[in-house]
């Protein structure tokens, strides 16, 4: 489903992404753990076609990604969920979720997508009405997540959504991300060394200083004495 | 001496009121595209001048008929000019100060063409009402009540706009967040262009209304724009709310120190009343970040 071929990236003279190729099957959830500041963000931006790369070529369904207007490649089906999540902060919860369906094809699936995003996160159903700025993070976080899915993702890149959560929280998130890839979106998620996310995880890629120094299914990670020491620091 | 008071207070209210619509039409401007229009005051010259054609050009011409031509030509015309001027100078760098530059002499250039065709001589538009009405010993222009009502309209109907439509909504969340925006996939440079129409037709009525008040003159928009400035800067760059409550408190500000200490004293007290609302609240009454 989604293609990324020899990705170089730059921001001003440095390069942040250096030759990156990796696949993403649709259906599956994947995962890219690395340290914080080793080009994790960009990179996912780069697929979301918000950073034009310097060279290199990511393709979603078989299309240059950034051949496209970012509305176009949002109207595809690939949806970048922010690590700051990028809400609007006066509007109500429900007005932040109807504003991610913009694009045509998901404005005629409206009604569909917010059942299922309140049934997955039946919280925000409760709250509505509520203001966006008055949310905690761990609603917040639901509410992005929600707004991408009611753009009628096909395909979700999700950017450290467990950052500044509390581990019992972030279980949870985790769970419901699961729950959004059983439901037959694909799933890109980029986190730093989190043991737990593992438990969903298809394929793990682990990026470092803007190359990718691993790559294995789950069962390699975890059979894989030595990555799992070095990677997740647990025995 | 009552009777009088009122009446100033009813006269600051229906100037308030057309203040009112240009201010929130600049600081919508503002809050959603970060861009000022420095030929916003241009702009009502442009409505006022386009009302004093139609009723010269035709006899039978009547303010509903006006308002129905002006507000899809002003809306074109905005459009037009966001996609001449703002939009290809947002792809380069340094482009805030280049767009002042660029509205600045589109100002200078819209009232020189208004010099141009129309000539220096004032003009002066029908009222809107004729006659006065009394209410106790307070007596009122039909005028100044219809300009009311109608201002009235125009800022509940954009408020009813921003809040409940889905295009309104949107105009809001570029405003809020425009990377969060961009992330929906929002056409941004699509409502970018709306909000400049919406702003440049607000302009026109604006001006219109005026008009019926004051002469046209082809510089006379640069008064207004000031006044807008002010107002904007008072109520909070980017808050519509703001803008009202800027606009109907310098307004009745204006209608006061008219009537006590003469018509020049207004951008003094204007200029005080900024200052002191800025030193306290440097964002102005309602300026968001």
């Amino acid at each position: 489903m989604l293609k990324v071929d020899n990705l170089d990236t730059f921001y001003g003279e440095l390069q942040v992404i250096r030759n990156i190729s990796l696949t993403v099957e649709t259906g599956d959830l994947v995962v890219m753990l690395g340290p914080n500041g080793h080009g994790k963000s960009t990179l996912l931006k780069a697929i979301c076609g918000l950073i034009k790369p310097k060279a290199g070529k990511v393709e979603f369904g078989g299309e240059d990604v950034h051949s496209f207007s970012i509305e176009k490649i949002v109207e595809k089906g690939l949806v970048y969920i922010p690590e700051d999540r990028r809400l609007f902060p006066q509007m109500t919860i429900k007005e932040n979720l109807l504003l991610g369906a913009y694009n045509p094809i998901a404005r005629k699936e409206r009604e569909k997508n917010l059942e299922f995003v309140y049934q997955l996160f039946p919280k925000l159903k409760k709250m509505y009405a509520r203001t966006v700025a008055t949310l905690s993070g761990g609603e917040a976080r639901m509410v992005a997540v929600g707004r991408g899915l009611m753009a009628s993702a096909k395909f979700l890149a999700i950017d450290e959504p467990s950052l500044g959560l509390a581990p019992n929280l972030r279980t949870e998130l985790f769970d419901k991300i699961h729950q959004i890839n059983k439901a037959g979106i694909t799933v890109l998620l980029v986190e730093q060394c989190v043991t737990e996310v593992l438990d969903y995880a298809d394929r793990v890629y682990v990026i470092e200083d803007g190359r990718i120094v691993y790559n294995g299914n789950k069962e390699e990670v975890l059979n894989d004495k030595d990555v799992k020491k070095a990677l997740l620091g647990i025995e | 001496m009552f009777n009088q008071l009122i009446s100033i207070f009813a006269n600051g209210i229906t100037i308030s009121s057309t203040y009112a619509i240009v201010a929130i039409g600049l600081s919508l401007v503002y809050g959603v595209s970060k861009t000022f229009n420095y030929a916003y005051g241009s702009f009502a010259t442009v409505g006022a001048y386009i009302t004093w054609l139609l009723f010269s050009m035709f006899d039978w011409m009547n303010y509903p008929v006006a308002i129905m031509v002006m507000i899809p030509f002003m809306f074109l015309f905005g459009i037009a000019i966001e996609w001449l001027i703002p939009r290809p100078l947002r792809k380069n760098e340094n482009w805030e100060i280049t767009t002042v530059v660029a509205t600045l002499g589109l100002g200078v250039l819209l009232a020189n063409l208004v010099l141009f065709l129309f000539g220096p001589y004032t003009k002066a538009l029908p009222e809107l009402g004729g006659g006065t009405v009394s209410i106790g010993h307070v007596q009122l222009d039909w005028n100044r009540i219809v300009i009311l009502i109608l201002a009235i309209l125009i800022v509940v109907g954009l408020k009813l706009f921003l809040k409940k439509t889905y295009i309104g909504m949107s105009m809001r969340a570029v405003a809020q967040d425009i990377e969060g925006a961009r992330v929906v996939g929002m056409k941004i440079n699509h409502i970018f262009a709306l909000t400049f129409g919406i702003s440049t037709v607000l302009a026109g009525l604006c001006g219109m209304l005026l008009g019926t008040i004051y002469f046209l003159t082809p510089s006379g928009g640069w008064e207004i724009f000031i006044k807008a400035f002010v107002i904007v800067a008072l109520g909070g760059a980017g808050s519509i709310d703001g803008a009202l409550y800027a606009a109907f408190i310098l307004g009745i500000t204006e209608s006061f120190v008219q009537f006590t200490l003469g018509p020049i004293w207004v951008m003094p007290f204007w200029f005080i009343f900024l200052m002191a609302v800025l030193i306290f609240k440097p964002r102005g009454l309602l300026g968001i970040r």
